[in-house]
């Protein structure tokens, strides 16, 4: 009887960062970093860390442990 | 297996990124922006992902495009942010939807593929204000994504 193969049903996770893709400078690309939408979602950031400072402690932390 | 990714341009400063979502719904013009937050909270950038609306340099992040490659744009969004840090190695990148549900798919795509992400970056979840690191099966409200510096 020849052996059975035991299929230990290991799950395939796709890479997400394998074979990355090249970029490329586009000279002409709109800045974006001024648009309405994307400033108002930095205000909204800063409201958050401005209501929460214990987040900006914690961040604080990290890049101290980093510069260890 | 990878995860297709489409190609994707950038400003000189590396900080806009853009990329064409083809699909049933034509070819759509994706954005992803690093804004630094304001001077007071240095190094920490605000990420912002959706489509460049009608006009050249508006753009929109509430847009539902359901254009049948939300895998693939996310991988290019993963994709992006690395290229971000590949310039910006100190930086904080703070990222949350802009609505729940969005907050909620980017937590989904961060846990099905956390062993990976733990490679490169560090990320910890915000929940009511209190940061601690991602853990899967845990809701947030934000996220904030650093590089990991002691990759071997």
């Amino acid at each position: 009887m020849p052996a059975i193969k035991k299929n230990k049903g290991k799950a395939q996770t796709r890479s997400l960062f394998g074979k990355p893709v090249r970029g490329r400078i586009d000279k002409n690309m709109p800045d974006f970093e001024n648009d309405p939408v994307i400033v108002k979602r930095a205000e909204e950031a800063a409201a958050f860390f401005d209501e929460h400072p214990e987040v900006i402690e914690f961040i604080k932390k990290i890049q101290e442990k980093n510069k260890k | 297996m990878n995860i297709e990714k489409y190609p994707y341009a950038s400003k000189r400063n590396h900080k806009t990124f853009l990329f064409k979502s083809v699909g049933p719904k034509g070819t759509i013009k994706k954005i992803v922006s690093f804004r630094l937050i304001n001077e007071q909270y240095q190094n920490i950038y605000n990420l912002s992902f959706g489509d460049q609306g009608k006009t050249k340099s508006a753009f929109n992040d509430r847009v539902v495009s359901n254009n049948g490659d939300r895998t693939k744009v996310l991988a290019t969004v993963a994709l992006t942010v690395r290229e971000f840090f590949k310039h910006f190695p100190n930086a904080i990148a703070y990222m949350r939807g802009s609505t729940p549900s969005r907050t909620r798919l980017y937590q989904m795509e961060i846990s099905a593929h956390l062993m990976e992400i733990y490679e490169f970056f560090d990320i910890y979840g915000i929940n009511y204000g209190k940061p601690e690191k991602f853990r899967t099966g845990t809701n947030y409200e934000a996220f904030l994504i650093l590089l990991n510096k002691k990759k071997p």
